[in-house]
């Protein structure tokens, strides 16, 4: 018996033993090293200036909840390669997040006489990454990509007005002229938005027609060349992407200092965010996004001793809303996409008003967001977006006395006493509200309502769906009654919204793509729709705007739910670390952040 | 026995072509394609939406699509592109997979080190504490939600700082030595490897204790011991032997079921392996890079199934395979 057990012993040992295995286990810090440094690398004439200081050394580390899927910045379309390039990818111009005014990039400086053609002066002495001087040319060369009808970005659509592109021209080595078809409202908001290409790189690419391939996430890192402030270093497949500073990079400090001052821009792919959360809480990450709302107490318990600082950035730009199907007409087989006795009620603008009272916005915010919410009405300019947000909304604050006083008043009053009211014709008030089964939050407010409605005799069924299916519902098949969606990312400008309030847009939730204006509002919000964006007068276009703010909030298509507010945090020991609620972040001025030396952090 | 196994590989083809199909057909079934999210997004045209869907394919009906598939594969070992990574899925799934096998194997070695010779123990010391001790391990590796064991071990990893928080290897790794970079990745697999391995192991610990008390209570095995035998030879040489046949074949799906509940662990510990590219792209319909990755699950689930019945070929001499 006892030499069976001790093989047996030695045999379990060893499997145990391998598997358990404990190596130094070293846990990369970041530590700073020299404050002042000049280099060899050539200076700019026209350099960028940055009023601040800062200290070299370092690195910053990131999670993303996914891997980056091209370092192409002119096709690129997901968050997570997004997120990479930032600290990459430049264009002519830039939105400062935190005045929401464009700012110069690449064009130091840029003017119109007629508000159709725009001269921009290019910034003089700027390199790329390995050296080749940035000229107009390169300028062309990203127009040229960008008005491609066969690779044809997003952001192309965004700079045509009428079908018609804008024509652009080299006036020399370091100015070039955009021209537009017609006065272009927002043209200094989305011109920045084109990413500058190097064409000693990529024009082989373009003229053979592999574009779209090149600068894929298999790219050699010496290849890879931009202007941003890093440059790509290493990229590891579902592990991790570095990015390293870029030795030309043409910002200066306020102590003739080159930026940025990191060494390096580890971004780690984790997918799981209670993951992540731990790997911030423990100092495997820097900065962690938009904390959820049921970790937040977790978090900000631990913030004295993980060092770090948790930033309240007050209300986001996601809104999230229900709508009706408001289409009045007939599918291709003959038959309407809504009953005809339901095309009433949800047609009715007080039927709609009055269920819009019926959202408890403080309930959602209090027990579904945890309170960290507000309460919005009117289109998706939240009050995050300085500029265009207008608080002359109609307002519904939760009072379901009212909705009942509403639904009678047009007519729907529970005959025989089931507890469901029906219409003028009999018909019992039923309806159907679905949302995504994959969002939790939605999940949560689509039982809040359904219990609120059904207490004034709108007998409410609340299904959660898959994503496809309820996109396919309301863009291809419209056979739904009621959704509950969201809207997030875009622009702030009015215009990134033309699809969604024009009768005619692909993404005018309620009835997409009229042929002719359903309504005498639709048909109003239309023309103002079209007057804002030929308006280049700031006062003048935003009282357009303001008025589709308050048509949209009194004619309720979109029944508003409150707006989420977002919080982020960041170690202590990054200095001129200002999150703003904007893309990016953190990283929208990654070239300025720098490690603190230990004195400076003791001085706090 | 050459034939044999030249056989089961020929069998690969008709499996591999019934499997795709359905799978193909399957994700047909399923609303939507991978363009139905960016149909959701305002600032993508209409017009964009179709040329995309021209050069995806999209447009045609899913028998050509499978069919243009299918030759693609056979005539130039091209499986496709996969839309959301915009690269071609062969170097995905090659990427992935390295990392997939490392977890998995990792895992099936503690799983089946394990196992059996707790699982021999157990029987052989039926009642004794360590089977009892044993058992209760088993059955609360056998209930635990791989998926809560997963945020647990990564809570524990939090707590007491002695592995690291998911992810497969340090940030410095590259600047380490030959040794150092074998520690760090031992020091990263542990975890996942432990998450994964215990249902597993748990599993074949029960079935081996269970066949081997079976076996102890033949007659040729107290014939054994009557012809003065010592204990380990009959237990081991006799016993396990024959005990151990039915867990060579679980031993063939083990390491494929690995393979799929993988997924659960890489998202959770932050492993960059194909159970994560697989199931992200079955959520974004990245319809060629779900085919390459089922196609390559079955593969693997064929081949080890083979290994496994070669392996009982040689342990069990009353099996001949013509």
């Amino acid at each position: 018996m006892e030499s069976i057990n001790r093989r047996l012993a030695w045999f379990g040992a060893w499997a145990l033993i391998l598997s358990f295995v404990v190596a130094g286990c070293g846990r990369g810090g970041s530590k700073g090293s020299e404050a002042r440094r000049t280099d060899d690398f050539p200076r700019p004439e026209e350099p960028g200036a940055f009023e601040g200081t800062g200290r070299y050394g370092g690195r910053i580390v990131y999670a993303e909840i996914s891997d980056p899927k091209t370092f192409n910045g002119m096709i690129e379309n997901e968050q997570s390669s997004r997120e990479v390039l930032t600290p990459m990818v430049e264009g002519l111009t830039n939105l400062h997040p935190i005045t929401q005014e464009v700012a110069p990039s690449l064009a130091k400086s840029w003017e119109t006489t007629d508000g159709r053609t725009w001269i921009f002066h290019l910034r003089k002495g700027v390199r790329w990454s390995d050296g080749v001087p940035f000229t107009a040319d390169d300028v062309m060369f990203s127009f040229e990509v960008l008005y491609d009808e066969e690779i044809h970005p997003s952001m192309a659509d965004l700079l045509t007005v009428g079908g018609q592109k804008f024509d652009v021209k080299k006036i020399d080595e370091h100015t070039v002229q955009v021209t537009t078809p017609t006065p272009y409202a927002p043209f200094e908001s989305f011109i920045g938005g084109v990413r500058l290409m190097p064409r000693h790189k990529l024009e082989e690419a373009y003229r053979n027609g592999t574009f779209e391939s090149a600068y894929g996430v298999n790219t050699p890192p010496a290849d890879l060349v931009y202007t941003g402030p890093f440059r790509l270093k290493e990229y590891r497949p579902g592990e991790k992407t570095v990015l390293e500073r870029n030795p030309y990079y043409w910002r200066y400090d306020s102590e003739g200092q080159r930026l940025p001052y990191l060494d390096e821009l580890i971004f780690v792919t984790v997918p799981d965010h209670n993951t992540r959360i731990l790997q911030f809480e423990s100092g495997d990450i820097d900065m962690i996004d938009d904390i959820p709302a049921d970790g937040y107490e977790l978090i900000s318990n631990g913030a004295a001793k993980g060092d770090y600082t948790i930033y309240d950035l007050g209300p986001g730009l996601n809104t999230e809303f229900m709508w009706f199907n408001l289409r009045t007409d007939k599918n291709p087989q003959g038959q309407y996409y809504v009953p005809l006795y339901k095309q009433k009620w949800f047609n009715n603008a007080n039927f709609r008003r009055a269920l819009s009272y019926g959202i408890d916005g403080k309930s959602i915010i209090n027990t579904i967001l945890y309170g960290r919410g507000v309460e919005h009405w009117g289109t998706t300019a939240t009050v995050a977006n300085k500029k265009w947000h207008s608080p002359n909304v109609v307002k519904y604050p939760f009072d379901l006395d009212k909705a009942a006083k509403m639904l009678e008043a047009e007519g729907f009053i529970d005959r025989n006493g089931d507890g469901v009211r029906e219409d003028p014709a009999g018909n019992r008030l039923e309806l159907l509200v679905q949302t995504n089964s994959e969002n939790n939050r939605r999940g949560q407010i689509g039982n809040l309502v359904q219990e609120d409605w059904t207490k004034i005799g709108v007998k409410t069924t609340f299904s959660a769906i898959a994503f496809n299916d309820l996109v396919r519902r309301n863009k291809e098949t419209f056979d739904y009654e009621c959704q509950l969606l969201g809207l997030g990312g875009g622009g702030l400008d009015p215009a990134s919204g033309m699809n969604v309030w024009k009768s005619a847009g692909t993404t005018h939730y309620w009835w997409p793509e009229q042929k002719r204006p359903a309504t005498a509002w639709e048909a109003r919000v239309d023309s103002l729709m079209d007057a804002q964006i030929q308006e280049l007068d700031y006062a003048k276009r935003k009282g357009l705007y303001d008025q589709v703010q308050y048509i949209i909030s009194d004619m309720c298509p979109l029944l508003q739910c409150p707006v989420r507010t977002v919080s982020v945090a960041a170690r202590n020991r990054i200095g001129n670390m200002k999150p703003v609620i904007l893309e990016h972040r953190f990283f929208w001025n990654v070239d300025e952040l720098y490690i603190k030396s230990p004195e400076e952090m003791a001085a706090k | 026995m050459r034939s044999y196994i030249l056989r089961r590989f020929l069998h690969l083809i008709p499996i591999l072509l019934g499997i795709s199909l359905l799978s193909f057909f399957v994700i047909q079934l399923a609303p939507g394609n991978f363009l139905t999210l960016m149909k959701a997004d305002p600032q993508v045209s209409k017009q964009k939406i179709a040329e995309m869907e021209r050069k995806f394919g999209l447009d045609r009906p899913w028998p050509v699509q499978y069919g243009l598939w299918l030759k693609n594969i056979v005539l130039h070992f091209d499986f496709g592109y996969s839309f959301a990574n915009k690269r071609p899925v062969g170097a995905l799934i090659r990427e992935r997979l390295a990392n997939t096998l490392l977890l998995s194997l990792t895992a099936m070695v503690l799983a089946w080190g394990l196992a059996l010779p707790l699982g021999i123990i157990s029987a052989v010391r039926q009642y004794s504490w360590i089977d009892k001790l044993s058992s209760f391990f088993a059955f609360l590796g056998l209930s635990i939600p791989s998926v809560f064991f997963a945020l647990l071990m990564i809570l524990f990893a939090a707590k007491t700082g002695w592995f690291p928080i998911g992810g497969m290897e340090s940030l410095d790794y590259d600047s380490l030595g030959f040794w150092g970079k074998v520690g760090d990745r031992l020091h990263h697999l542990a975890l996942p490897a432990l998450v994964l391995g215990t249902g597993p192991m748990a599993g074949h610990m029960r079935q081996m204790r269970g066949n081997l008390l079976d076996v102890l209570r033949m007659d040729y095995v107290t014939t054994a011991r009557s012809k003065g035998l010592s204990e380990s030879k009959v237990i081991l040489r006799h016993a396990v032997r024959n005990a151990i046949n039915p867990l060579i074949t679980i031993f063939g799906y083990s390491l494929a079921s690995l393979l799929s509940g993988a997924f659960l662990v890489e998202v959770v510990m932050a492993w960059p392996g194909l159970g994560r590219l697989t199931v992200d792209a079955l959520f974004a319909r990245d319809l060629y890079l779900v085919m390459g990755g089922v196609v390559m699950a079955a593969t693997i689930l064929i081949i080890s199934n083979l290994i496994a019945d070669i392996m009982l070929a040689l342990a069990d001499p009353r099996i001949t395979y013509s």
